[in-house]
């Protein structure tokens, strides 16, 4: 059977097709693929001061959820048995989502009437509610994951105002509609933020700064390079020398990743390249081909390699939307296929490889399409542990913990 | 009922026994490793805390959850008393209250943080009392002994 003839498969069907891969991680795949929908019982249930709770920080899902209408006040995402996450997509109930419901007291993951399994949501990190000296919110400029601090300094990306944004991507759009644009995030706010945060014991591992693309500067992307170096130089005052933490950025060249790995205590490096063909790339990602181009960005990942050290740099890709129509794939199996030969050049040569899974956002130009099947998304999942076993290239920077969101980095853990 | 007693209950919560943890990987290699930190944490439950996150003995508890594989903890008295428990991995903390409770808790006493509080189910408990356990074996197995034990003018 073709996989394409596997998509109405159930959750058991697939997973009995790959005994190689732990249950709860499929789970959480199929979780992220059809989102989730909280019943009323969740809702009256769930306790505001201990939950994290869906506000108003960019660079988080439920904004743009495929659920436009009850995306606020619900719990941000789940933990599961394991203590791995899922970052969780509010999703309507027509279009089939697991149910989140409220039962013998407590939080349960329910499919087709059934329960499948016990969860907890995110809970709320002490420096929620807090403010900077210069009277910013502090949770309106780093979202806590629960090992983790998400620093989201702006809220608009460059390829949007040129009208040539990722074609998946809501940021602009959904950020306008939600009313979140916020101000420009200081270096002292970020000081002060991560300083109020560490002082709870045991909550944070990490810290990742990512934000929209910023094509000024004297050599493109100059801009946004001193920005991060600005924010970064003012974390680490609170860290002695280098320290656990990510950038997510557009993919710098030589010199500005040298200056970004010296003037700053960062310890990794990422840049998503998205799409893993330089055809979709050009078609699905226009600002990114336009201003640095395929083979300069897998070149650019490849030099932060030398600079950075091996198992700590990465790239991260969207699954699944390699196959969007009209001009992406016309077969999940071809899209497999190439999408595994393309990451494999990039793993070979010490380039972490990690893929979240397309959900199709309502306000993103794929609006309307449909993700891939859930046996898609497994050997996915697996291709790509395959290839980092074969090549020795961890991602401890972005794995089930100090991110969460990437199935194939959750298997790490053995 | 509890499946411990009130004795292997003493035990576990006492300081001076010796707890000890083993699990398999994907290979079944088994993986022994000493856990201090084991205590009850509720009826049939017991919680103990990894502390290296890059550790043999952390990697395969995950395994034993993903793959639902039987854990073993092996707990041994001052006075040579000795309980084989058999469970599974019910849960991994690596976040939240509770988590930062044993975090805390490890870290004021041993000066260093933890990966994650494991908690087990009880689901089996062997008693390895070498002198219960011979009477046992003579009920239950006579031939297994050796004629110069049994015989009458030794
Ligand atoms: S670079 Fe692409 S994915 Fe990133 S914010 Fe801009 S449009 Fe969105």
């Amino acid at each position: 059977m073709s996989i394409e003839n596997r998509r109405d498969e159930s959750f058991e069907e697939t997973l009995a097709r790959y005994p190689e891969l732990p249950r709860l991680n499929l789970l959480k795949t199929d979780v992220q693929r059809r989102g989730v929908c909280y019943t009323e019982n969740v809702l009256k249930n769930v306790d505001k001061d201990k939950y994290q709770l869906t506000g108003s920080n960019v660079f988080f899902s439920t904004l743009g959820a495929r659920d436009q209408k009850n995306k606020f006040g619900i719990p941000e995402a789940l933990v599961l048995r394991d203590g791995s996450i899922v970052i969780t997509d509010a999703t309507p109930i027509e279009q089939n989502p697991y149910i989140v419901d409220y039962r013998d007291g407590a939080y349960v993951l329910i499919d087709k009437d059934k329960v499948v399994e016990e969860i907890d949501f995110w809970e709320k990190p002490d420096f929620y509610g807090k403010t900077t000296s210069s009277g910013t919110p502090m949770d309106s400029i780093i979202f806590a994951r629960p090992q983790r601090l998400n620093i989201t300094p702006t809220s608009k990306c460059c390829f949007f105002t040129e009208g040539l944004p990722c074609r998946y991507c809501d940021l602009n759009p959904h950020i306008n509609i939600d009313g979140v644009t916020k101000q420009k995030m200081t270096p002292q706010d970020a000081y002060e933020t991560v300083r109020e945060a560490i002082k709870q014991k045991g909550r944070f591992t990490t810290l990742c700064m990512t934000m929209g693309s910023d094509i000024g500067g004297k050599t493109p992307f100059d801009d946004e390079l001193q920005y991060y170096i600005d924010v970064l130089k003012a974390i680490g005052k609170n860290f002695n020398g280098r320290f656990p933490s990510q950038v997510i950025t557009t993919a710098l060249n030589y010199d500005q990743l040298s200056r970004l790995h010296e003037e700053t205590g960062l310890m990794s490096y990422t840049s998503d390249i998205e799409v893993l063909n330089e055809e979709k790339f050009n078609w699905i990602c226009p600002g990114k081909a336009k201003h640095v181009g395929y083979r300069e960005w897998k070149k650019r990942l490849i030099d932060a390699v030398d600079i950075f050290g091996k198992g700590y740099v990465g790239t991260g890709t969207v699954g699944g939307v390699e196959l969007a129509k009209p001009n992406g794939f016309p077969t999940e199996e071809e899209a497999l296929k190439n999408i595994l030969e393309e990451a494999e050049t990039l793993i070979s040569k010490g380039v972490a490889v990690v893929y979240i899974v397309w959900v199709p956002r309502p306000n993103s130009v794929f609006r309307d399409q449909k993700n891939a099947s859930l046996d898609y998304y497994a050997q996915l999942t697996l291709g790509l542990d395959k290839l980092s076993r074969k090549y020795g290239v961890t991602a401890e920077f972005d794995d089930y913990r100090r991110c969460g969101n990437h199935p194939n980095s959750d298997l790490q853990r053995i | 009922m509890s499946i411990l007693n009130e004795e292997l209950k003493n035990l576990i919560e006492n300081k001076n026994s010796i707890k000890v943890v083993s699990t398999q990987d994907k290979e079944g290699v088994i993986n022994s490793a000493p856990k201090g930190s084991l205590q009850i944490s509720a009826d049939d439950e017991l919680t103990y805390v990894e502390v290296l996150e890059s550790s043999k003995s952390y990697s395969n508890v995950v395994y034993s959850i993903w793959f639902d594989k039987e854990v073993s903890v092996l707990v041994v008295g001052e006075n040579k008393e000795a309980y084989l428990i058999h469970g599974h991995v019910k849960k991994i903390l690596t976040c939240g209250r509770e988590y930062e409770e044993y975090y805390r808790k490890y870290q004021e006493a041993r000066g260093f943080d933890i990966a994650a509080a494991v908690k087990l189910t009880v689901e089996d408990v062997q008693d390895l009392n070498l002198a219960k356990g011979i009477e046992k074996q003579k009920t239950e197995h006579p031939f297994f002994s050796h004629y110069d034990s049994l015989a009458v003018n030794g």
